[in-house]
């Protein structure tokens, strides 16, 4: 490996070390162990949601549902937990069983029917928020049971001082980097995503393989779903609304783009954005502006990915 | 042109759509076909039809544009502001100096989407996202969070927007014109012609000598544009609009999404490259007595969204299929 390769993961490490220095400057009270946490347990799950959404990236297409699908998910678990009174860890069958259909539904309708994924995955953002608003009403509910069971510790609790969900983070980020850089499936992936006809010539099943992208998707949006009702033990529609266009520039910060995967890069650049988040907010901006802040990191990074090598996207190669 | 190809075109389509969504709400509510509702559905229509017909260029030439709706809140507000001289800090500058300079600006966030996109190589759908995030931003800042009041009554936007000819809003008059134009731009003119041929193989457009980077940034510069008239539209339409509310910018936010979801349902290719204007005015026109229909047929507000969803992914099947009929035949 040369350390050419290495440099979106030292560019990104370099703008979390900047931004935590600047941010200490203004406000010392920033570097410390309360900050960590909470930026553990934020980026974690932006970090779930960015990681399924990056090998749908590299495949070429896109996933705008994944805060539908996490809602969705989040409101089936509360009511096998809640409402039907299965306990925590037998009750996440099902939620993440829809998870993993929807994505599924989504994917197939995209590749048979040959509609961009932008469309598909945008109606189905609005028809799955919907169905959960419509059936509860737009109520929150709260569970019920026992808040402090071994799996709701083995999720969202410490090991020491350290957030036992950034660990999971961690591990998650490990096992989607191995997938895609040491097993037949990453490489279906990149194949697919760098040239789809040459990848078909050469016996990859490329709907196969976008289908299991789009599915790889929805069920971390379903995880982040488990992983967020352990913690707070609630339920509401308006959840992470923003987290799938912020996972997707967290994936394309990190180095994500059609044929290209960057898993390490994609998990950095989550904690990248949470931290310009929560740094603003501790230096006394206004929480929105942040947008603004990601939205031009956001710009310059997909402009130094793009000049750094050549560019493929779904919706320009398709022609 | 045989009468079945007619048949299969987007815009006979999309007709049949709308008529069958008008047969449906007419049965679930029989006040449906009054006046007073399609004066309200012609007059949702028109607000939106500004972002939509921009859209519809931009996705034309192959590319997309997520800012639309920022810019539309941004040139509402700024429209507001300095023709304001009651609200603390505004002036009462002349509202056709201040119009010219909010379209200016429209076209400037138009032309800096482009330019960032086409030149840098970066999707527009990355760029625009991120643009729609910046200019949300400075909303932000500008804007108080309480409501804004225009001040100023007697522009020529007031007398041109406000009022009814019939069933018909001023607002939607100025969309039937706004058609007609587009239609002649996109059908007509050489820059038209660029237009489709970028959207529809950029490379054959290259090697024919059209300027492609050019093209396409004209495009979001119109889109910027049809975005700012659109906020000068909704303010002096309405004359009211809270820019900030809580910590959140989100006045219009979506409506981005909606001009997409519009588009789609006039059956264009969501690769560019074919486009009918007039399916886009039917769709729109379709898409808002839709929605306002689901109001009236007393459904819960909540089942509102999956119904949009479902309804417009039903018609962009619909043209999918017609689309490859047509293909077969040929």
């Amino acid at each position: 490996m040369k350390l050419a390769d290495l440099s979106t993961e030292f560019t990104i490490i370099i703008m979390i070390v900047g931004c935590v220095a600047v941010v200490t400057y203004i406000e010392p009270s920033f570097f410390s162990y309360a900050t960590f946490v909470v930026v553990a347990f934020t980026s974690a799950e932006l970090g779930f949601i960015a990681l399924g959404i990056s090998p749908l990236i590299a495949t070429g297409e896109i996933d705008l549902s994944a805060a539908a699908v996490l809602t969705l998910t989040l409101w089936v678990y509360d009511g096998f937990a809640t409402g039907l009174s299965f306990s925590l860890p037998y009750g996440l069958i099902v939620p993440l069983l829809v998870a993993i259909s929807i994505g599924f539904i989504q994917g197939y309708i995209c590749l048979k029917m040959r509609i961009p994924a932008f469309i598909v995955t945008f109606v189905g953002m609005i028809v799955w928020e919907g169905i959960e608003v419509a059936i509860t009403g737009g109520y929150n509910s709260g569970y019920t049971g026992i808040t402090t069971g071994l799996f709701s510790k083995v999720l969202s609790g410490y090991i020491g001082k350290v957030p036992l969900e950034f660990v999971w983070f961690v591990v998650l980020t490990a096992i989607f980097a191995v997938i895609i850089t040491r097993t037949p499936f990453g490489s279906h992936v990149l194949a697919v995503g760098g040239n789809e006809t040459v990848a078909r010539n050469l016996g990859v099943r490329v709907d196969r393989t976008k289908v299991l992208c789009f599915m790889i998707s929805a069920l971390m949006a379903g995880v982040t779903a488990i992983f967020f009702f352990n913690r707070q033990f609630y339920v509401s529609s308006t959840v992470y609304t923003q987290a799938p266009l912020f996972a997707i520039c967290a994936s394309v910060v990190g180095g994500n783009r059609a044929g290209h995967a960057n898993m390490v890069g994609a998990a950095l650049a989550s904690i990248l954005v949470i931290i310009i988040q929560e740094g603003m907010v501790m230096a006394g901006v206004p929480s929105t502006l942040y947008m603004a802040a990601v939205g031009i990191v956001l710009v310059i990074f997909a402009t130094i990915h793009v000049k750094a090598r050549k560019f493929s996207w779904a919706m320009v190669r398709r022609k | 042109m045989k009468i079945r190809d007619f048949l299969l075109s987007p815009e006979v389509r999309i007709t049949i759509a709308a008529v069958a969504i008008f047969i449906a709400f007419g049965l679930l509510n029989s006040k449906f076909f009054t006046q007073f509702v399609w004066r309200g559905i012609l007059t949702d229509g028109a607000d939106l039809s500004f972002l939509i017909l921009g859209e519809s260029l931009v996705i034309t030439s192959g590319e997309i544009d997520l800012s639309v709706a920022s810019t539309w809140a941004l040139t509402a507000y700024i429209f507001q502001f300095f023709t304001n001289p009651t609200v603390m800090g505004g002036l009462a500058l002349d509202p056709n100096l201040v119009a010219v300079a909010v379209l200016c600006l429209g076209i400037g966030i138009g032309a800096a989407n482009g330019v960032v996109s086409v030149k840098s190589g970066v999707p527009s759908f990355l760029v625009t996202l991120a643009s729609l995030w910046i200019v949300r931003s400075v909303v932000f800042i500008i804007s108080p969070g309480t409501y804004s009041y225009l001040h100023v009554t007697n522009t020529v936007f007031d007398k041109t927007l406000k009022g009814y000819v019939g069933v018909f809003p001023y607002e939607f008059i100025w969309f039937i014109v706004l058609t007609a134009i587009f239609l002649f731009i996109l059908t007509r003119t050489k820059f038209g012609g660029h237009v489709l041929a970028v959207g529809g193989n950029r490379t054959v457009a290259r090697n024919l000598g059209v300027r492609v980077d050019r093209t396409k940034i004209l495009c979001f510069i119109i889109c910027g544009f049809m975005a700012a008239l659109g906020g000068i539209a909704f303010i002096t339409t309405y004359g009211v609009m809270q820019p900030v509310s809580g910590m959140e910018a989100e006045f219009g936010a979506g409506l981005e999404f909606e001009a997409i979801a519009v588009c789609m349902m006039s059956g264009m290719s969501p690769w560019g490259g074919r486009t009918s204007i007039i399916a886009v005015f039917i769709a729109t026109v379709a898409y808002s007595s839709f929605k306002d229909g689901l109001v009236l047929s007393g459904l819960p507000g909540y089942w509102y969204l999956p119904c949009v969803g479902i309804m417009v992914f039903v018609l962009v099947g619909l043209h999918l299929i017609g689309r490859r009929r047509i293909i077969k035949q040929q």
